[in-house]
């Protein structure tokens, strides 16, 4: 017994991390490689072209690309430009002019200068909410840090029309402004509502891994801080800051690297006008100009990897000291002091921006045109009961979807902790595997679609047969590629502040390296692990795009694809899928935390 | 079925995980999964056990499974009802394109006849084939029952290779109730869109992922030729006009009161009848009493090996008392002179003074570029 238990332990890690190549190459470098290489490779010859007429098109690069034609445009473009302050309710301005360059931003200017604000916003809105979740009591204290997972899966048709239910013309914030005498404001189709959305799914991210990391701090280095004679202020920022920081720019980089590959909601809340280059991928791919969505594709990839590189290595030279003992918490509920104050505050802005869109949503759902009903949730009933073979079934999309996030949590975790551990040695060019483990996130949705339809779904010969992959199987792995590096994200940081010397003793004491990894690093690590499973559940759950290409034509669909499937000229029956989405989502958040918990240190 | 659902609930999913995979000898055009998997979705066209033949039909997702209403569940039974076959729908996504994709790739089509093909798809096909023969092969016409009696305007593929088999009028739908607000009347012409009357005032479906949105782009070429229609638009994006991500993003808007107006289709006023909404609300605009008409045609793959059965569902489909039943199961206009529909029917649907739609040879070798000069000037305000 005792020997086929070494046996196993002996190899496991090592059988897992085949496992983890061979996945990642037949479901994602297979694919997106043959993809990709359209960029570079033409009429079996590599070439250059793609790319370079992409790097000089002033349409993609602006000035940078007007530059290279005649780099005058750089000092001639300042153009003087007026600061105009109005003093309100007096009829008189202040005008200021200063030189300042007209740059023409370019699709790529334009999209970095969004997923920009994007990231500003869901930090600005995100860490108050770390701190609220890190340092207050209050009762569903867990179940709302389980919540904050759920505006991540949401489709982005879903945030659509919550959105424009909510921020829209005749949308509850204009109603209460006009309400109060105030005037409307308009904000669907501008730069702000997109930025406002990506914080929608974001800013949930970033206060969840700043407060897991948030109750990783010891109380006692701020205590020690005031002991001798820092004021609380000062405490925060020089002490308890520090230790923050990592898993701020965490949340950070991933908000970035996510609005700047964003795409559906963009064109459904801003439109064309403020296209982003994942607005371009999609649309050369429709158009079956491979070369060109590649060679964008490519590019967007290089700059996410490039500054996930630059953040690792940022990373590297943190080290956190792992908790002793957390500060406790404050209670929410009590007298109103200006802490509490400045909390209520945040819950009004919570409010508007996450639980009105959210809400509006399920009001749509009971909403038909002579007032409140129940049809589209009779709608699902109907079409569970009576669907033909080739129609979407709500109750197995649910089914599909649960089975689907279990399965690809199952993998992703695996996948996750193995390349956290192999990026956190010391080893040369552990960060470059580390980089390389966020490709997922880093490659265009749209490319790793029809890179899936190509390589798996229309199949790849081999010794003279024809091998597809499509259906559950692939579904599953294809979700498991697309989560495993949040498991890393979430796992790495903490796993360097390991005590290497402990790891190094049990070694020596005989302890296999998986034995090591099971009971010394996870359980120091388990926060990370529970917080990097919710997102990986909470991917697999969403996704759509390559999820919609190999179920097509089985019954391997999920819940994003019958939400798209059931809309049509009203909106009812899809958002009543969205609400069952909803409901399905938030309790499995609840049930996947509290299982955490359980098994918690 | 009842096996895989059984084995999935069991929790050992393993098993049915793995039904996806198939590896399929290459070179020859019978196949058979060698892990006698049932999975339906590698496209196994080589028919049941019983001998039956079955023929697959691609088509697109609303066709057989929309919310409202699809004729693919009472057209699958009616055929099976008359001919000794099966009818296998397969909706991929992304459409024509997969198929083409597939051809291009050297992966034989599997699939026996397309139902609700555009004259973009059937140009876009043609013009992005990379090798061989045409994706679809024509009709001899003379085995087609009823053919004589296709309407002559929705007949669009020079070649013989597309029939007609239903048809709507891109147009534009209005909310009168807005409109009164502004104190102005129904939008008559494409000037009126670009007036301040109507600022602010249309949402349209983006025409790189909508055909909806598409057809309206050709339709605004029609009106101010190639030499003018980017100009228009240039008008119609100053006056407020917004182009949303496709049809479901813009109808969405609209049904929220963003704007009074959306570029959508002729029969609207058929689903809101259904759902009793407000018909002031679902008003059809005709501009300068034109309609584009959204053609839909059906063509049988070339390389099928069924093509009799192919022309005998073409014949079906286009059966008077067929087209009638599937013009009010899909909401479309028949593509026959002789379907019988109810008045009601009629009265919900109504037509323009002027049929406007490209032929394939207006369109051929044009649309990819007057897409993409048009996307350049839109994405770059």
């Amino acid at each position: 017994m005792t020997a086929t238990r070494e046996r196993f332990e002996s190899v496991a890690l090592p059988l897992a991390a085949v496992g983890t190549v061979l996945l990642l190459t037949v479901l994602f470098y297979y694919p997106v490689g043959r993809v990709l290489s359209e960029a570079v490779w033409r009429d079996s010859g590599l070439t250059a072209e793609p790319l370079a007429e992409v790097l000089t098109d002033p349409f993609f690069f602006g000035v940078v690309a007007q530059a290279f034609e005649d780099p005058s445009i750089l000092w001639t473009a300042i153009e003087p430009h007026t600061f105009r302050l109005s003093v309100p309710f007096v009829d008189a301005a202040i005008a200021l002019n200063y030189p300042f360059p007209d740059y023409r931003l370019g699709l790529f200017g334009f999209t970095a200068y969004q997923a920009f604000l994007s990231t500003l916003a869901s930090v600005a809105l995100g860490l108050p909410g770390a701190y609220v979740l890190a340092r207050f009591e209050f009762p569903g204290r867990k179940t709302i840090r389980s919540l904050t997972a759920v505006p991540f899966v949401m489709p982005s048709i879903m945030v659509a029309i919550g959105f424009i239910a909510t921020f829209g013309r005749n949308g509850v914030v204009n109603d209460v402004l006009l309400a109060l005498g105030l005037p409307r404001i308009e904000l669907l189709y501008t730069l702000p509502i997109i930025v406002l959305a990506h914080a929608f799914y974001d800013a949930p991210l970033v206060a969840r891994v700043t407060a897991t990391a948030w109750e990783g701090v010891d109380a006692s280095t701020a205590e020690t801080a005031r002991s001798l004679g820092a004021s609380p202020r000062r405490a925060f920022v020089d002490v308890v800051l520090p230790q923050l920081l990592p898993a701020i720019l965490t949340g950070a980089l991933l908000t970035f690297i996510f609005s700047f590959m964003s795409f559906a909601i963009v064109l459904a809340l801003g439109g064309l006008s403020l296209a982003t280059v994942e607005v371009w991928v999609y649309h050369r791919v429709n158009q079956l100009d491979y070369a060109t969505a590649s060679s964008l594709a490519t590019l967007e990839m290089l700059f996410s990897l490039l500054l996930t590189y630059a953040y690792l290595r940022y990373e590297a030279r943190q080290r956190a000291e792992s908790a002793s003992r957390p500060a406790p918490r404050k209670r929410l509920f009590g007298a109103l002091n200006l802490d509490r104050l400045a909390v209520w505050g945040y819950v009004v802005v919570v409010l508007v921006v996450f639980v009105t869109p959210m809400a509006s949503m399920i009001l749509e759902s009971i909403t038909g045109p002579n007032g409140l009903t129940l049809d589209y949730y009779r709608f699902l009933v109907t079409r569970q009961a009576e669907a033909a073979e080739f129609q979407i079934k709500p109750l197995t999309a649910v089914q599909n979807s649960l089975l689907y996030g279990v399965a690809s949590l199952a993998i992703a975790v695996p996948m996750g902790v193995l390349l956290a551990i192999v990026s956190t040695r010391d080893v040369p060019g552990s960060k470059l595997v580390d980089t390389l483990s966020m490709a997922p996130f880093a490659v265009s949705g749209v490319v790793v679609g029809l890179g899936l339809l190509q390589g798996l779904v229309f199949g790849t010969e081999l010794l003279g047969y024809r091998i597809t992959v499509t259906g559950a199987v692939a579904v599953v792995a294809a979700h498991a590629v697309g989560a495993y590096p949040f498991v890393t994200r979430n796992v790495a940081p903490l796993l360097a502040t390991i005590d290497r010397s402990v790891v190094e003793s049990a070694r020596t004491l005989g302890a296999s390296r998986f034995r090591v990894l099971l009971d010394i690093e996870l359980p120091q690590v388990f926060a990370g692990v529970v917080a990097g499973a919710a997102f990986a559940f909470a991917i697999s759950i969403g996704e759509f795009d390559s999820t919609v290409i190999l179920a097509s034509g089985s019954s391997a669909y999920t819940m994003p694809v019958a939400i798209e499937r059931f809309l049509g000229r009203r909106l009812g029956p899809a958002t009543a899928m969205g609400c069952v989405l909803l409901a399905v989502t938030a309790a499995s958040f609840v049930v996947i935390d509290r299982l955490g918990d359980g098994r918690g240190m | 079925m009842k096996r895989r659902t059984y084995l999935r609930s069991a929790g050992v999913g393993a098993a049915a995980l793995l039904a996806g995979c198939s590896a399929e000898p290459t070179g020859t055009d019978t196949q058979t999964a060698t892990d006698g998997s049932t999975d339906t979705q590698t496209g196994t066209t080589t028919g049941t056990t019983e001998g039956t033949p079955t023929l697959r039909v691609g088509t697109y997702a609303s066709f057989i499974d929309a919310p409202s209403t699809s004729p693919g569940a009472w057209v699958k039974e009616q055929f099976e009802s008359e001919h000794d076959a099966n009818l296998e729908w397969f909706a991929p996504e992304g459409g024509i394109d997969y198929f083409l994709q597939r051809r291009n790739q050297g992966v034989t089509v599997d699939t026996d006849l397309f139902a609700g093909l555009t004259p973009e798809n059937m140009v876009r096909a043609d013009d992005n084939l990379q090798s061989g023969e045409s994706l679809f092969d024509a009709v001899n016409t003379d085995n087609i029952a009823n053919a004589d009696h296709l309407i002559e305007d929705y007949q669009f593929d020079p070649q013989g290779r597309a029939l007609p088999m239903g048809a709507s009028y891109i147009s534009l739908v209005y909310n009168q109730n807005m409109l009164d607000e502004r104190g102005v009347g129904a939008p008559q012409s494409f000037e009126d869109l670009v007036s301040d009357d109507y600022s602010d005032a249309l949402l349209i479906p983006n025409p790189q992922n909508s055909e909806t949105g598409l057809e309206f782009l050709f339709w605004t070429i029609n009106e101010y030729g190639e030499d003018g229609y980017l100009d228009y638009w240039q008008r119609l994006l100053d006056n407020g006009a917004r182009i949303l991500e496709g049809w479901g993003a813009a109808y969405g808007a609209y049904s929220e009161g963003e704007a009074p107006a959306v570029v959508s289709y002729s029969t609207d006023q058929v689903f809101a009848d259904q759902s009793g909404a407000d018909m002031a609300e679902h008003q059809i605009g005709f501009l300068n009493g034109e309609g584009y008409a959204y053609l839909e045609a059906m063509a049988r793959f070339s390389g099928t090996d069924k093509p009799e059965l192919a022309e005998s569902f073409i014949s079906f489909m286009l059966r008077p008392e067929i087209q009638a039943e599937i013009a009010q199961r899909n909401v479309a206009l028949p593509a026959v002179d002789n379907a019988d529909l109810p008045q009601k029917f009629d009265d919900l649907t109504p037509e323009p003074e002027t049929v406007v739609s490209f032929d394939y040879d207006r369109l051929s070798g044009n649309v990819d570029t007057w897409l993409d000069e048009w996307s350049r000037q839109v994405a770059s305000q």
